[in-house]
């Protein structure tokens, strides 16, 4: 029974009931908590019917009586069967409430019969989210904007309220700075100047999307330099500073060429001049230690130019203030004198200034021819230049034999011996050459081998390190997924975790199934005992009636010749005739043993229904409802 | 006009300096209020453009600590220390505001960006539509004007979008 | 009376009296009218000489042919926006009065059209602006007047979007900085990610 009491209290508990932890079996269950249970049950099956009652026992007896009634009335109306009254429920006897708690947790709607109804799948589950919270949103009435609390703000407001603006931040750790070691200035300012960082911002709301997009910002860096990294850097074999260092340096190389190509065409155009000459200027502060001598040249080329163009324009000025202040003094004239005078300095002026601007204009042009015969001259003096060098050399040579001439034989001899001298200085040098190179070759040897077999070990290692990262990744992902479907089976698991005490269930059931067959094979046992017993005695009766009609046969013969054996055989019937009546009268003993033991289990019933004890209490029950009834009376005649 | 810092007791220079370097950097400076019985209004922002117009010189130019302490023989040496103490301390971020400003010179350029993930249920023409659609709003700053702008993609626009971007990032990549 | 393919309400009567109009012309000459329907509702084009020389048969006066079409338009789109199915739009015409052929022709140039129609009307959908084209150039930028060395890149872009209101091209040109371009690309692609678990 406790395992039915288990479960009955643990659907109960389902239901909304509050059962305390220490109550075990429905034996322990007070009226209080009977009618709980029983209200409860009826609001889930039926809400109509169960939420018109009240699930508190109410103090007065005839409150009690009206609910116990309408709760009976309830019972049957949800289709329980057996006998039920108000004092089933305020004078509870154990086997009736639990066959009510066991029907009614039948009658419970099964939720997960419900659930699998629903269509399951993430855009279903979506849907109805989206579902609920227009539905939600729809049954908020609408308010005024100056009535509106945060909550509908959300809802009923038009558009977003505000959108994110995100302004940089000064942070003491970040991706960038952390590889570096911070100098004493820094941590200086990081320790007593820096703001707290929901301070920085000007406007507080920029807080978060200040933050969200420094991070952000930084973590994709991370993710698209060890991309990056993995991809290529790794193979370069270097630290991750040389490499970037050499991809600055050759992507500075590939502009400085390009930028050089792109300005080269038109190196005599004139008003390019300047833009070139920044060019070259920018170039050459760009270039820094890589470019070498070439740019500085082509720099002091520009320079030059420049200095010209620049040097001949204010000696002009000079030229034409002169010319002005020559003009000057002659003034003291009338004023009309000085009009006219005025008027043609003035327009002898503007044809001096054309003149000026046309000479200008021709000098420029000389200047730029100058410039490229200038290039084309230095051109050519640097061939001569080269050209001369030649000639002076061979003109030593031709010097030194002709020198040589006049002595020819002593001169060949000495020469001779100085050829055959240097001949065996160059034998004896092979030798000497030949004594260091070979020790030389095997280091070299020995050194390429070594320095192959560290480029295979490093090929190797490299390998290696790929197959760590993709291995790396892949854990990580592996991590990643377990992780989700760790989470999902935990929501599952929550979900389902009303079911918990299924197994405990079924390993009852299988328990209680073992019991019974243990039962019923010990009822065999005793059905086949039974068998025999029958047996047996049916034998023995056959037998008894066999031997007593053998008998009954011979003393009958006998009896028709002798006196004495008639009256034995009397006497032998009236044994038969009475040993059949004992017998029966055995057998109706048993049967009145059988009907008195019925009898007596039903008394047994009836007593547990303590009927004569329910009965005093409905009639104190009664009693107490006319002592309400008439004190009420009374007050409503003193009313 | 860097001369009036001599007014402010050079310990409490490199505060004041700090705060000014926040304003280079695109967030609130330093407030008057909480000077103003040092220097006038006039004062307090002629000291201002002075000094932001210094720190964005000194770290443009790549100043050494000895030039910049040249741009400052007006100061005496404990305030001129502070000033140079502090460039040298925020260099990374003075340079980053600079490349913004760089950026800035641009007839418009992109300041913030917001976007917003919508799921399209039903139109007068389907009643199950079920698109998903992506808002981005683009705060952009035209000719010193802010304005923004706002596009609706679906799927592929987005992935049109994003290819385009990825592209372009491929080539930013190389340029690092 | 609540009819699937009107969205769960009541059928307009204009369409109640015009469904007998319908059932004037012979079923055949009826589905080939579908066809031109369905094709102007695809905005292939409807042929109107076509139109008139079908229903010439059933001696159709000029309003009853406008009635006609306006009707197939109807019953089709309206239809197809509440994704009823072949069969339960046979049966509901039915029991709006249409006779047993016709609806059956009817049904099966709307079933053959079915997803078709439902694409365009997808597209057709309220859209606030779409992007039309994205171009791009990275700018390397090596000097300025606010800083001597930059050597940054920059990102231009070239959006192109339809404005909502004019319905016109509206092309916007903005330059934005490595940094802010990376977080941007980063963002969307995670809104991408976000909107491909859409669906």
């Amino acid at each position: 029974m406790e395992e039915v009491d288990r479960i009955l209290i643990h659907s109960l508990r389902q239901a909304g009931t509050d059962i305390d932890e220490d109550v075990q079996s429905v034996k322990q269950f007070t009226s209080e908590l009977i009618v709980e249970a029983v209200v409860r049950c009826l609001r889930v099956i039926d809400p109509a019917l169960g939420n018109g009652l009240s699930h508190s026992l109410p103090p007065g007896m005839s409150a009690r009586f009206r609910l116990g009634m309408s709760l009976a009335q309830a019972c049957q109306d949800v289709g329980f069967k057996g006998e039920i009254g108000y004092q089933t429920f305020l004078y509870s006897n154990e086997p009736e409430i639990r066959s009510l708690f066991m029907f009614l947790v039948e009658k419970l709607p099964r939720e997960s019969a419900e659930a699998s109804d629903q269509p399951s799948g993430k855009s279903a589950l979506l849907q109805r989210a989206i579902a609920a919270q227009i539905r939600a949103q729809l049954s908020v009435p609408w308010l005024p904007p100056s009535c509106r609390l945060p909550i509908h703000r959300k809802t009923q407001s038009s558009g977003p309220c505000h959108s994110f603006h995100a302004q940089p931040l000064s942070l003491p750790y970040s991706v960038k700075l952390s590889s570096r070691k911070q100098t004493k200035e820094v941590q200086e300012y990081w320790r007593n100047y820096l703001l707290p960082v929901t301070s920085q911002p000007s406007r507080h709301a920029s807080v978060p999307a200040s933050l969200l997009e420094n991070h952000i910002s930084e973590l994709s860096a991370a993710q698209e330099w060890e991309s990056e990294w993995n991809s290529q850097g790794l193979l370069s074999r270097l630290t991750p500073e040389e490499y970037r260092s050499r991809k600055k340096a050759r992507l500075q190389k590939r502009i400085e060429e390009q930028l050089r190509a792109a300005a080269q065409p038109r190196p005599d155009a004139h008003g390019a001049t300047r833009s070139t000459s920044d060019l070259a200027e920018l170039l050459l502060s760009f270039g820094g230690v890589s470019t070498g001598g070439d740019v500085l040249t082509k720099g002091t080329r520009f320079t030059h130019t420049e200095k010209f163009t620049f040097t001949q324009e204010p000696e002009k000025a000079a030229q034409q203030m002169a010319a002005a202040a020559s003009a000057l003094p002659s003034s003291h004239q009338s004023e009309e004198d000085l009009k006219v005078q005025q008027e043609a300095e003035l327009s002898a002026l503007q044809q001096q200034l054309q003149q000026l601007s046309v000479q200008m204009e021709e000098v420029g042009g000389d200047i730029k021819q100058l410039t490229v015969s200038i290039q084309q001259v230095s051109d050519e003096l640097q061939q001569k230049e080269v050209s001369n060098a030649e000639k002076e050399n061979s003109v030593k040579m031709k010097r030194q034999t002709i020198d040589l001439l006049p002595d020819a034989e002593d001169n060949l001899l000495k020469l001779q011996t100085v050829v055959e001298a240097s001949s065996k200085r160059v034998v004896h040098l092979a030798s000497q050459w030949e004594k260091h190179r070979v020790p030389l070759i095997d280091e070299q040897r020995r050194l390429k081998e070594l320095c192959s077999n560290r480029e295979s070990e490093s090929s190797r290692k490299l390998s290696e390190i790929k197959d760590l990262h993709d291995k790396i990744r892949q854990s990580a992902e592996e991590a990643k997924k377990k992780e989700s479907l760790y989470k999902q089976l935990l929501t599952e698991y929550e979900t389902l975790s009303k079911d918990v005490s299924r197994s405990a269930y079924t390993m009852r059931i299988l328990e209680i199934v073992g019991n019974i067959k243990k039962q019923k094979e010990e009822i065999t046992k005793i059905l086949s005992d039974t068998k025999d017993l029958q047996k047996e005695i049916n034998g023995l009766t056959g037998k008894l009636d066999r031997t007593f009609a053998v008998t009954d046969e011979l003393v009958f013969k006998d009896a028709k010749k002798d006196e004495s054996v008639r009256k034995s055989y009397k006497y032998l019937a009236a044994l038969h005739e009475n040993c059949t009546q004992l017998i029966q009268t055995i057998e109706d003993t048993g049967t009145i043993l059988r009907e008195i033991r019925d009898l007596e289990e039903q008394i047994e019933t009836e007593n547990g229904k303590r009927t004569v004890s329910n009965l005093e209490k409905i009639l104190e029950d009664y009693k107490a409802i006319r002592q309400e009834n008439s004190a009420l009376a009374a007050k409503i005649r003193e009313g | 006009m860097i001369k009036l810092l001599d007014k402010l007791p050079p310990e409490e220079c490199p505060k004041l300096m700090h705060r000014v370097v926040d304003g280079v950097c695109g967030r609130s400076g330093p407030r008057q209020t909480d000077y103003g019985d040092r220097w006038s209004l006039t004062e307090w922002v002629e000291l201002m453009n002075t000094l932001s117009s210094l720190i964005r010189f000194a770290v443009g130019r790549g100043c050494s600590d000895q030039e910049i302490q040249e741009l400052l023989s007006d100061l005496d040496t404990a305030r001129a220390e502070a000033v140079v103490q502090c460039v040298r301390s925020r260099f990374d971020e003075i340079r980053h505001a600079l490349v913004e400003r760089t950026n800035a010179i641009s007839s418009t350029q992109l300041q913030d960006f917001n976007w917003q993930l919508k799921l399209a249920l039903s139109s007068d023409k389907l009643s199950a539509l079920n698109t998903p659609l992506l808002n981005l709003s683009l705060d952009l700053k035209e000719n010193g004007l802010k304005r923004s702008v706002n596009i609706e993609m679906n799927k592929e626009e987005l992935q049109t979008l994003i290819s385009s971007l990825e592209a372009a990032n491929k080539v930013v990549l190389q340029l690092k | 009376m609540r009819f699937r393919f009107c969205g769960d309400l009541d059928c307009p009567d204009w369409v109640l009296a015009e469904i007998s109009t319908l059932a004037r012309i012979s079923s055949v000459k009826m589905k080939l009218l579908c066809v031109q329907v369905m094709k102007d509702l695809l905005d292939e084009g409807i042929d109107y000489d076509k139109v008139s020389k079908l229903t010439t048969d059933a001696k159709f006066e000029i309003g009853d042919i406008k009635a006609s079409v306006a009707v197939l338009s109807f019953i089709l789109s309206s239809a197809a926006k509440h994704d009823v199915d072949s069969e339960s739009l046979s049966s509901e015409l039915q029991q709006l009065g249409l006779p047993k052929e016709h609806a059956t022709g009817l049904c099966k140039s709307y079933e053959d059209k079915h997803s078709a129609l439902q694409e365009k009307l997808r597209e057709s959908s309220l859209r606030l602006g779409r992007l039309e084209a994205v171009n791009w150039r990275v700018d390397y930028t090596l000097s300025s007047s606010e800083i001597k060395q930059v050597n940054e890149p920059t990102v231009q872009l070239r959006l192109q979007a339809q404005d909502p209101e004019t319905d016109s091209t509206e092309t916007t040109v903005v330059s934005i900085t490595a940094d802010k371009f990376r977080v941007l690309l980063t963002e969307l692609k995670q809104a991408q990610t976000m909107m491909n678990a859409l669906q």
